[in-house]
């Protein structure tokens, strides 16, 4: 068992050195970067402590102040809030391991806010997770949001100003939308916690529409949030803009969290039976089919890598929505599990083609050419995670596509297995080309400094989830079970 | 029908208000009239939130041992909207600071402006 006060610690813990971490670094950048990575690493332990924990012993549910729900604000800790957590802290304190390569040229006073932002969004992401309160939930949501367009705005590059501010005026959109759904929810049922609203809005007897209007508000709030197709116009801007560690960062994590989000709202609110009569998962699944056809053509278009990058995250988030508008147990984990394959495959893209961008000096694509006998291990695991999200056999893509695949077919959701098919083949259609030029093609260029920190551990996960999914997915299934009931 | 909404105005007012707001960010090229949108835009949600909160003829929540059948304004609604203008002020400053670095780099705050001169580096 762990300490009462645990759950919460970790927010104060980021939070704290949040704001103490630019005077550490502007005396001493490298001890600042190092305590950096240690607070990082530290709540990624934290994280999978808590995971072990409730799936030990059940959830956990801490009243914050002592205030008990439903006056107080509570966090929840059930199987699935913790797998996100520990998906989203490790993957931050991995890719921060590229922090000292990424400030190696900055002002120190610069390089200090910018870890600031970073903690602060990791925090800002355990909350959002965590919160059962709504109105906490929204005040997360917007600190994320906040310390994500000052991260993608930390470039001098004026592309990316204008990119944080196309970024930050959607995203505002999104939070008011939030903001006026929660406002409806209260008015409702005279409550903010989900557990409680929840009962109350089951047991109400409301016209139809009002709930189908909130939980339009609430897809149109979240939708812009995860970039969920036709919302996700500031994406392929702001994710490509953005310094390295940052784009891993917001592509791999931030936009999934957002669609995990959601999910507990709907399913937490409505109920998944609800949720299907009442046609909001047909428009969600609609939606998800939408950005992975959309999100991959205009990624076959691309010239610039971090931009095909950033299309791919539009296709990618929308699997991860069908998983969740398909529903089921089935559904959900395949969800879930492609929240943690996704991140995983799209932190090592950004983090090698960050690599390959640094070496040519430019983000076209023809730079990646003849890269691979240069840079054998980083373009090795680039090729492997490209190969993973064609989906591949024995890679964690075609494991996502394999139960999706299953649960459409149990759902009777025929469309789905060929939506998934033609997807796979769009995703050949930009990522191997890219494969075919770095192992085949020749380049003049020197490559001198062919690290990538913590990339070994990135493919080795990669690769035992796609190896063993069973495993996984066993797991998943207790967290989608917590969700879905 | 028609009857409720119009005895529930402030929801009615405040939801046209938050369409406004929205279709001035969406529609504006000029960047600072979309901060105002943003503006206007939460103005209404926390208008809702207010609305949603006061209840006629109530008194300020402050209890009153003498007299407990006193009817009370929810106090919850506006304590939340305290947070809600917090958050806010944070955005429009971080928007405001953006505007400036975009007329810093730019040279204008005109969202078609900027697209073409995007466009001109590109080619």
């Amino acid at each position: 068992m762990l300490s009462a006060n645990f759950p919460v610690l970790g927010i104060v813990a980021l939070l704290m050195t949040a704001y103490l971490l630019p005077l550490v670094a502007m005396r001493r950048m490298r001890l600042g970067q190092g305590l950096a990575g240690l607070i990082l690493a530290l709540s990624a332990v934290y994280s999978a402590l808590l995971f072990y924990d409730v799936l030990d012993s059940g959830p956990v549910y801490y009243a914050m102040g002592g205030w008990e729900a439903p006056w107080g604000i509570e966090l929840a800790i059930t199987p699935l809030s913790a797998f996100v957590m520990t998906v989203a802290t490790g993957l931050t304190a991995l890719v921060a391991l590229s922090l000292p390569q990424e400030l190696v040229d900055w002002s120190k006073r610069k390089a200090g806010w910018y870890i600031t932002l970073l903690l602060l969004l990791t925090a800002a992401l355990l909350g959002i997770t965590m919160a059962n309160d709504l109105f906490n939930l929204y005040v997360f949501t917007e600190v994320s949001t906040l310390a994500a367009c000052a991260l993608v705005s930390a470039k001098k590059d004026r592309n990316a100003t204008d990119a944080a501010f196309k970024y930050l005026m959607l995203g505002a959109i999104g939070s008011g939308f939030i903001l006026f759904a929660i406002g409806i929810t209260y008015v409702i049922t005279g409550h903010l916690n989900m557990g409680f609203a929840a009962a109350v809005f089951a047991a109400s007897d409301l016209h139809p529409i009002i709930p189908w209007v909130m939980s339009a508000f609430y897809l149109v709030g979240f939708g812009v949030k995860a970039g969920l197709f036709p919302l996700h116009v500031w994406l392929p801007d702001a994710h490509s803009s953005a310094p390295t560690t940052a784009s891993a960062l917001l592509s791999g994590v931030v936009v999934k969290v957002f669609a995990v989000a959601m999910a507990r709202v709907f399913f937490g609110l409505f109920g998944s039976a609800a949720l299907e009569t009442m046609g909001i998962a047909g428009m969600v699944r609609l939606m998800a089919a939408a950005s992975i056809l959309a999100g991959s053509a205009f990624a076959v278009v691309q010239t610039d890598i971090k931009r095909l990058l950033a299309y791919s995250t539009v296709a990618q988030v929308g699997y991860i929505f069908l998983g969740f508008g398909v529903g089921g147990v089935v559904g959900v984990a395949a969800a879930l599990y492609h929240v943690l394959a996704h991140g995983l495959m799209k932190s090592i893209l950004f983090l090698t083609a960050g690599k390959v961008i640094a070496i040519n000096g430019t983000r076209e694509i023809s730079g990646f050419e003849g890269m691979g006998p240069k840079l054998p291990l980083p373009m090795g695991a680039f090729s492997l995670a490209a190969l993973s999200m064609i989906g591949l056999p024995l890679l964690a893509g075609f494991a996502t596509k394999w139960y999706l695949f299953n649960a459409g077919l149990s759902a009777q959701i025929y469309w789905l297995p060929v939506l998934i098919i033609i997807s796979g083949l769009l995703n050949a259609a930009y990522f191997l080309p890219i494969v075919w030029k770095i192992w085949f093609g020749v380049s003049e260029a020197e490559a001198t400094d062919r690290r990538v920190p913590g990339l070994l551990v990135l493919v080795a996960v990669l690769a035992v989830i796609g190896l063993v999914p069973g495993a996984v997915l066993d797991l998943l299934e207790q967290a989608a079970g917590w969700l879905i009931s | 029908m028609a009857v409720k909404l119009l005895q529930n105005y402030p929801y009615l007012i405040s939801t046209l208000i938050f369409a406004v707001g929205c279709y001035t960010v969406l529609t504006h090229t000029n960047l600072m009239r979309k901060v105002i949108g943003i503006n206007v835009m939460e103005s209404a949600v926390f208008l809702f939130f207010i609305a949603a909160g006061n209840v006629q003829a109530g008194r300020p929540p402050i209890i009153d041992l003498n007299n407990p059948d006193v009817i009370y304004v929810n106090p919850l609604p506006s304590a939340l909207i305290l947070t809600g203008i917090v958050v806010s002020i944070s955005v429009t400053a971080l928007a405001l600071a953006f505007v400036v670095k975009i007329h810093r780099q730019y040279g204008t705050i005109d969202a078609d402006e900027i697209a073409a001169i995007r466009s001109q580096q590109d080619a």
